[in-house]
């Protein structure tokens, strides 16, 4: 799979890694198990810097989405985020202060639950 | 004799360094990179024509101009004159390139080719996959036969001559000597291993250097990149594994004198300078081919975006490949055929010019 970094976009490029490799977990062109190039040869392919993929790979074992072989690279271990579970509770923190600013900004109930719908849908393609 | 073989080395470079706007791929023009819908422009071909034709005239008449006088010249003067006529050619070759980049560069700005085109880093995650390099122990091989020959002169140090040659004349017979002593025996070996450990590092790391893929022609521009590695890996295995051979030959004459024929170690150095500009020469019309396969084989993709590496911003003078950020040390050149370093990482500079100065040093305890 491709991916492709903008510089000149507001989102930092770390995050623009992680979010892409997210979405390539998602449309299935990643799978569990599957091998992530070693940080020097990502960063050397892509022409950035080394700690930057080194922040992606780190944020995203943190988020419990990949698993950091140290020397190699990386291996994508998925761990669920059943309720109640550690990634349960950063979800919901994370996304508290969305919530929050959507809401203050006027949006009810309905148009909330459109708006998680339609990038629900989004993200799966369809 | 030896100027038979700086002419043939003269000719050789020339028709070498005026082709190359001709194999080198359409999108990268004297360092500047030209979008596809402009590659075959007009002015753009009239200055690919400018410099190979001036390129081959201006050098072509220096080397036949040598050619006819130099036999009126004494032998110091016509050495002398020989490598001032290589670096005049040289020089040429250069100011032309510059020329060129200057008007490749003023056109494109004032037909705004790139204003439209935005800047991205790409890269396929799989890619590294498919990387054909040979692993480094293949590369590393001939260090074993160097290691193998130390032992052997060491063991022999006792029936070894008491000088040593240091230098071979044209007839391949060595005219310069030095005493005997074990940095003396050992001497050639050591520089041999010199070379063939840069060779290894030079190797590794162009493997860990960035697989490049343009956002204009991706998959055509992942193959390519793919077999230029490959084509690379090949080439430093066989230049190293020649030069070992070569060397080897030098030091079983030094261990026992006379145990080539005089016609064989007149052969040797004359072998050795043939597989390697065959080498060079098969290397660069395989690069050749594969930019017009490309050409052929793929459509460039439909977009408005460029890759960094592509863009001309980290390309000083179109020649100079500058970014920090980037921890690949080598990278493919944009203008003449192989690689160049990645002049923003100290580390490059100490794998070509750490070797040279260990050489240096080594020759000057002689």
């Amino acid at each position: 799979m491709y991916i492709k970094l903008d510089p000149q976009s507001d989102f930092p490029i770390y995050s623009q890694l992680i979010h892409q490799l997210m979405e390539g977990i998602l449309k299935g062109e990643l799978k569990e198990g599957d091998m992530l190039p070693s940080v020097r040869s990502l960063a050397a392919d892509l022409g950035i810097n080394m700690h930057t993929v080194n922040k992606s790979y780190h944020e995203l074992e943190k988020r419990g989405i990949i698993q950091i072989i140290p020397k190699s690279g990386a291996i994508v271990r998925l761990q669920h985020a059943n309720t109640g579970s550690e990634h349960y509770e950063r979800l919901v923190r994370e996304m508290k202060p969305v919530l929050l600013e959507a809401m203050t900004l006027g949006m009810g109930k309905a148009e909330i639950n459109g708006l998680v719908e339609l990038l629900i849908n989004e993200y799966k393609g369809e | 004799m030896e100027q038979g073989i700086f002419i043939v080395l003269m000719v050789f470079q020339t028709v070498m360094q005026s082709i190359i706007p001709v194999v080198m791929r359409k999108t990268h023009v004297f360092g500047v990179y030209v979008p596809d819908e402009y590659k075959d422009e007009k002015r753009v071909q009239f200055y690919k024509k400018l410099y190979v034709i001036s390129y081959s005239a201006g050098s072509l008449a220096i080397i036949a101009g040598y050619a006819i006088w130099m036999n009126e010249l004494n032998p110091s003067v016509r050495a002398a004159l020989g490598m001032v006529l290589l670096l005049s050619s040289m020089l040429w070759g250069l100011i032309l390139y510059f020329y060129c980049h200057g008007k490749m560069s003023e056109l494109k700005k004032r037909t705004g080719w790139s204003a439209a085109l935005k800047e991205v880093k790409i890269t396929d995650l799989s890619v590294r996959k498919l990387d054909e390099m040979l692993p480094w122990f293949i590369v590393a091989m001939p260090i074993l036969l160097t290691l193998g020959l130390s032992v052997l002169t060491l063991t022999q140090y006792t029936q070894i001559p008491d000088s040593i040659p240091t230098h071979w004349g044209a007839n391949g017979q060595p005219d310069s000597f030095t005493e005997k002593s074990y940095l003396s025996v050992l001497s050639h070996l050591l520089l041999l291993l010199v070379m063939q450990s840069m060779f290894v590092a030079i190797h590794e790391f162009t493997r860990k250097s960035g697989i490049k893929i343009s956002a204009a022609n991706k998959s055509g521009s992942k193959t390519r990149q793919l077999l230029m590695r490959k084509y690379n890996s090949w080439f430093l295995a066989i230049i190293s594994l020649v030069m070992t051979v070569l060397l080897s030959f030098l030091q079983l004459s030094i261990i026992y004198p006379g145990i080539f024929a005089e016609t064989l170690m007149l052969l040797f150095p004359l072998a050795f300078l043939a597989v390697v500009l065959i080498g060079t020469l098969v290397y660069a019309i395989k690069v050749g081919k594969l930019n017009v396969q490309l050409e052929a084989l793929t459509k460039a993709d439909v977009t408005k975006e460029v890759s960094d590496f592509d863009s001309d911003y980290h390309w000083k003078g179109g020649l100079f490949y500058f970014n920090k950020n980037d921890p690949s040390l080598f990278v493919e050149k944009r203008f003449g055929i192989g690689w160049s370093i990645n002049f923003a990482q100290p580390l490059g500079y100490a794998i070509i010019f750490g070797p040279l100065i260990l050489i240096i040093i080594v020759t000057s305890f002689l």
